[in-house]
């Protein structure tokens, strides 16, 4: 006797099994299409209820303020790797309260002359097949009260490839081979600085651009390769005096940003399920 | 009308002979302004007539670049965006998000090269390029997005 799966038995995932991030421009459809779900009814709730798009997204910039990883202080700057990962963390969460499978896709930026890549088709496309819109393309602003010249929703400047922001993957070589955790941050926050410049429009603005759902996509890439400095350099992160800092508003401390085993998630580029035979 | 470029005085170039080499060399810009639109800064070596069309090669001193991704304004109300520093050493608020950063472009390689020249000094221009904001609004200067407190050049042993 066979037992015969269908592809579209997507089971649920395995309980007590980390879930796997997946490349954006790996996803296949269901994939995205759950994706664009979770996003979709994220985006459904008022801007103050604490399970939606709008007020995750509000905890970046405008109204929340909580990214501190601008400042030049050594105590703001340093928690930048470990304040996005808590964001992304529980932003995925919320995510999958709404489809439990999802888990939060990384958009990889890295220049390759011979295969210019920019923004993801999953992203650009501003209307899907059905004729309704592409939730990855466009997000509204809801921040009350409006000021004047405030955006509604979000926008991308039309920009291509630029080799000028995107590291080449020889430059992230280097960047992974650099031993000092602070070194690594500084120049890995560079380069994420270089691609919210190069996206314009409000991915350019601290005060909107976790408005754009390339955001999470764009974060995600950097906490991957912070994930994967930390399998090439083990301990080393973070000093002592951080750990127990708290990461506002994200009920977590540096402490328990280290380990993404423990919160749940790994990098991996594809992964699909199919049911078993019990 | 393009933003303003800077152009620093002659810095001093680290000795090389009868010393050990340093293994890595880094432009250091101090306090550097957020708080307006966001750029990408182009950092030339003597060549202070740079400018933003001209080409990113070594050819033309081109060293590194950076970018600034700005608040593009402030949304709050009157004072929101003045930087409050801690009232006492019990403040264990975080840093005003208003404060300047800092950035650091390496230029272990071009350097070397300029002292391989026999050079001695060097002049830095940084030419900043604005961000497409594809229409939307930003506040802040946009005829002088760069600014910073300090230049350094800075160098590292082994």
């Amino acid at each position: 006797m066979t037992d015969t799966a269908t592809v579209t038995d997507v089971p649920q995932h395995p309980a007590g099994t980390v879930r796997h991030r997946l490349s954006v421009a790996k996803l296949n459809e269901q994939q995205l299409d759950g994706y664009r779900t979770a996003i979709t009814q994220a985006g459904q709730f008022t801007p103050g209820d604490n399970r939606g798009y709008q007020w995750f997204a509000g905890q970046h910039g405008i109204p929340g303020n909580f990214c501190q990883h601008h400042t030049q202080s050594e105590h703001g700057r340093r928690f930048f790797l470990p304040w996005h990962r808590a964001y992304l963390y529980f932003f995925e969460l919320a995510l999958q309260d709404l489809v439990p499978d999802v888990t939060q896709p990384w958009w990889d930026w890295t220049y390759d002359d011979q295969n210019p890549i920019w923004i993801p088709e999953a992203y650009a496309v501003d209307g899907l097949p059905d004729g309704t819109p592409n939730p990855l393309f466009r997000q509204t602003i809801d921040v009350r009260p409006r000021r004047a010249g405030q955006p509604q929703a979000t926008v991308r400047a039309d920009g291509g490839p630029d080799p000028r922001a995107q590291p080449t993957q020889d430059d992230l070589e280097t960047l992974l081979n650099e031993s000092d955790f602070f070194t690594f941050s500084l120049q890995l926050e560079d380069i994420h600085d270089g691609i919210h410049v190069a996206v314009g429009g409000t991915m350019a603005n601290i005060a909107w651009a976790a408005y754009d759902p390339l955001f999470f996509a764009h974060h995600t890439m950097i906490d991957r390769l912070w994930s994967m400095w930390q399998d090439r350099h083990g301990a080393a992160g973070p000093t002592d005096d951080m750990l127990g800092e708290a990461l506002p508003p994200w009920h977590m401390t540096v402490q328990q940003t280290l380990d993404v085993d423990t919160l749940g998630y790994t990098y991996s580029a594809t992964s699909v399920r199919v049911p078993g035979n019990v | 009308m393009a933003p303003a470029l800077y152009t620093s005085p002659p810095m001093s170039l680290p000795l090389q002979t009868g010393v050990k080499p340093f293994y890595r060399a880094d432009l250091l810009f101090y306090g550097v302004d957020q708080t307006g639109p966001s750029y990408r800064a182009a950092v030339f070596f003597d060549n202070p007539n740079a400018n933003q069309d001209t080409p990113e090669d070594a050819e033309h001193g081109f060293a590194g670049r950076f970018a600034v991704f700005g608040k593009g304004g402030c949304y709050g109300d009157e004072g929101h965006c003045i930087p409050r520093g801690p009232q006492h050493r019990f403040d264990r608020r975080p840093p005003h998000p208003a404060l300047p950063t800092m950035k650091v472009v390496r230029v272990t390689d071009r350097v070397r090269a300029l002292i391989a020249q026999g050079q001695s000094d060097v002049v830095v221009t940084v030419v900043p390029t604005l961000a497409d904001t594809a229409g939307i609004a930003v506040e802040g200067d946009l005829e002088r997005p760069l600014q910073f407190e300090q230049l350094g050049l800075v160098t590292y042993d082994r």
